[in-house]
């Protein structure tokens, strides 16, 4: 009689995940920590060198933006190592989200609208 | 008889993801906040370019330098935190209580910057349905007999209020102007006298402070969550009941307080900076 071995796999029993330090190191962390603060810093100076309503300034700024989030979610969030574990979870929302902007730009964007005389 | 044993040269399969439920259930739960933020974030950038003027920070009292340094704040919350479950992974569970604690007073120095930032648009009436704008339209109505009661009140007051002296000359010219031109007096006003309880006029003004409140506040929210929690892990290490087996406890918490970060790392710009 064949047995088919089922195993349940470590991370799901309890609360403890087996791999729960995989991943980054802490030198790691102070590296990640220090190009956030500088990413903040350059995007305050650009807002200041550019000025507010530049189109370069806002590609810029939310560029840094972009990069400091994915700094935070693939270090800090340890995404670098899960990321083949929950994607088919996140990558849902991040088409979904740019979606709810692009569906609704024609009408209250792009729409004409009155103007009070 | 013997049985033959045989050695399986198959894969051990496994039931469910490679995931432990507690990491499977935060992330889950991180997506519908994402969805959640997105609502609010991508609300504000349509009416933002459907508007046809937007305040500048100026005009509604914003200070680029509070949110950078809000920013700043959040970062390093985010590094302790992250600092916290390293140790706790090790078993160093007094570490993991210190960097709990900054990771608490950090976030509640983010509140306390925020709750001078909210007293700002208080103190000055940047508020949902208080200010003055689209006064071409019926809404000037309402803010003239809005700021004419105001005038009076400041003229009337026995009170050594700067600005008083224009204050009572914008009185006595009031009838002969229109609401948008009342609304610019006003702003040249405020200009020069920022403590004048005068309600002013901004373009957009009134959608201005309510997405303002609505991102800001949800998310002053949920940072107050993860103070909860942080207090609750401190009081646990208090009790000397923390250990190695909260490993994942800190990891998830952690998780949830980079998830708040990032979400400022998106507000901070597209509310002080672009």
């Amino acid at each position: 009689m064949s047995d088919d071995h089922i195993t349940e796999p470590a991370a799901s029993h309890g609360g403890h995940d087996a791999h729960a330090h995989e991943g980054p190191n802490v030198t790691a962390y102070l590296v990640v920590f220090s190009a956030l603060c500088v990413f903040t810093i350059l995007s305050f100076l650009a807002n200041a060198a550019l000025g507010r309503g530049a189109i370069a300034g806002f590609i810029i700024i939310m560029g840094i933006a972009l990069c400091k989030a994915a700094l935070v979610i693939a270090y800090f969030m340890h995404l670098i190592v899960d990321w083949r574990k929950v994607y088919f979870l996140i990558v849902p929302a991040l088409v979904l989200g740019p979606m709810l902007v692009i569906v609704l730009w024609p009408d209250i964007v792009l729409a004409w609208r009155p103007v009070w005389e | 008889m013997a049985h033959a044993h045989t050695i399986s040269a198959e894969q051990p399969k496994h039931m469910g993801l490679p995931l432990s439920n507690g990491k499977l259930a935060m992330w889950l739960f991180l997506v519908t906040e994402i969805m959640f933020f997105t609502g609010l974030i991508g609300t504000y950038i349509i009416l933002r370019n459907g508007s046809r003027a937007w305040p500048s920070p100026h005009e509604v009292h914003l200070v680029e330098w509070m949110g950078a340094l809000n920013t700043f704040v959040l970062i390093c919350s985010s590094l302790t935190v992250v600092l916290a479950h390293s140790a706790i992974a090790q078993g160093d569970v007094k570490k993991t209580s210190m960097y709990i604690a900054v990771t608490l007073v950090l976030g509640c120095v983010f509140m306390g910057i925020k709750a001078v930032e909210y007293n700002a648009k208080f103190s000055h009436d940047i508020l949902p349905g208080h200010i003055g704008d689209g006064l071409q339209g019926p809404a000037g109505i309402v803010y003239l007999d809005r700021v004419r009661g105001q005038l009076e009140e400041i003229t009337k007051s026995k009170d050594d209020i700067k600005g008083k002296a224009e204050c009572a000359g914008l009185l006595k010219k009031l009838p002969n102007l229109t609401p948008a031109a009342l609304g610019k007096e006003v702003k040249e006003l405020l200009e020069k006298h920022e403590d004048l309880h005068l309600t002013p006029a901004i373009d957009s003004g009134n959608i201005w402070a309510s997405c303002y409140f609505a991102m800001t506040g949800f998310h002053a929210c949920h940072v107050l969550g993860g103070l909860v929690i942080f207090v609750i892990i401190l009081v646990l290490a208090m009790r000397n009941k923390l250990g190695v087996q909260h490993t994942s406890m800190i990891e998830l918490t952690g998780l949830y307080w980079h998830f708040v970060d990032i979400v400022w790392i998106f507000l901070f710009p597209l509310l002080y900076l672009v």
